[in-house]
């Protein structure tokens, strides 16, 4: 693609992201490890919490613990910021472990797949019904995608996205309710266990 | 002669009366009104008062949401089901009631898709 219209947010991400708070910390001091294997770490399950942590979710607990603004759920900024370190983490590995013996963990993962399974909406639809039976096909002018990667490729740009109002930046979370929306069920909140659990399984 | 008298007459009481209403709309230039004078006047914007429901609606409404309230908890509420109970309340009359069972059935389907959805997975989507 010549002029990706993306760059210049994942560049304003990047400088979001190196952007100190008004108490002189950072985003890296709420993450461990380097700049550039965050996003591998990410989703994980909180053991503390019992809950299913994705890296949005987690940029914006940082934002909250440092005294700062929350900062969207699922576009602009928050998304830029995720964009860019999606960006430099490109080409390793994520491996979403599910704890054994942990039964908290196990039950957010089967709920996640059976969401992921569940036809849902007037249309009577799961996501699998497109994004495993009909990948790589047709539906109109779009080519539906295989769901094995969306959850590491996300944030994504999307024309629809820029189209309407924004910059086109969206996060996994934003498309699932966009999704839901398009089989005609009610999308749920953002960063609830519902999607929650669904990016982590 | 008679004619000429009557048309100089006619001409003259016109000249007379557009001269009183020019006088009228005259700017006084030594003396000119104040800004406050030009201030459109804001009329408040009166409140549209909603449509009296009848009992069968009322009955209709209420029913439609104890279904969707039941489709939502087993998250599988449907997008529209909530906009017609809201464009029901705001119809009133027969078309109400139409819209209101409109949402109703589509509760009652949601909640019947969560039941055949209890056993979902690989194999039998």
């Amino acid at each position: 693609m010549e002029m990706p219209p993306f760059e210049d947010h994942v560049e304003k991400g990047e400088k979001l992201w190196k952007k100190t708070f008004r108490n002189g910390k950072n985003y890296s001091s709420c993450f461990s490890g380097n700049d550039k294997t965050i996003r591998t770490q990410f989703p994980r399950w909180d053991t503390v919490k019992s809950r299913v942590e994705t890296l949005e979710q987690a940029i914006i607990d940082c934002r909250v613990k440092n005294g700062e603004k929350k900062i969207g759920s699922g576009k602009g900024r928050l998304a830029w910021i995720s964009a860019y370190l999606t960006t430099i983490a490109e080409g390793q590995v994520i491996n979403v472990i599910v704890p054994e013996g942990d039964a908290k963990a196990l039950k957010a993962y089967k709920d996640g797949k059976k969401f992921f399974y569940s036809k849902r909406g007037q249309l009577n639809l799961s996501c699998a019904n497109c994004h495993v039976d009909y990948a790589g096909r047709r539906i109109r002018g779009d080519i539906l995608s295989p769901a094995l990667g969306h959850t590491t490729h996300f944030p994504v740009w999307r024309g629809k996205w820029a189209k309407s109002k924004g910059d086109g930046f969206g996060t996994i979370q934003r498309r699932y309710g966009g999704c839901n929306k398009q089989v005609r069920a009610k999308p749920f909140k953002r960063h609830r266990k519902e999607y929650n659990n669904q990016v982590g399984s | 002669m008679k004619k000429l008298l009557l048309i100089t007459l006619t001409a003259f009481a016109l000249s007379i009366q557009v001269d009183s209403i020019a006088a009228d709309y005259t700017y006084n230039w030594n003396n000119p009104p104040s800004v406050k004078a030009f201030k459109p006047k804001i009329y408040k914007r009166s409140k549209v008062s909603k449509p009296k429901l009848s009992r069968t609606c009322k009955n209709a409404i209420s029913a439609a949401s104890a279904e969707n309230k039941k489709a939502r908890k087993v998250g599988f509420e449907w997008r529209d089901t909530g906009k017609f109970i809201k464009q029901a309340k705001k119809a009133g009359g027969k078309k109400c009631v139409k819209l209101a069972n409109m949402a109703k059935n589509q509760a009652i389907l949601a909640q019947k898709q969560a039941i055949s959805q209890i056993n979902a997975g690989h194999m039998g989507f």
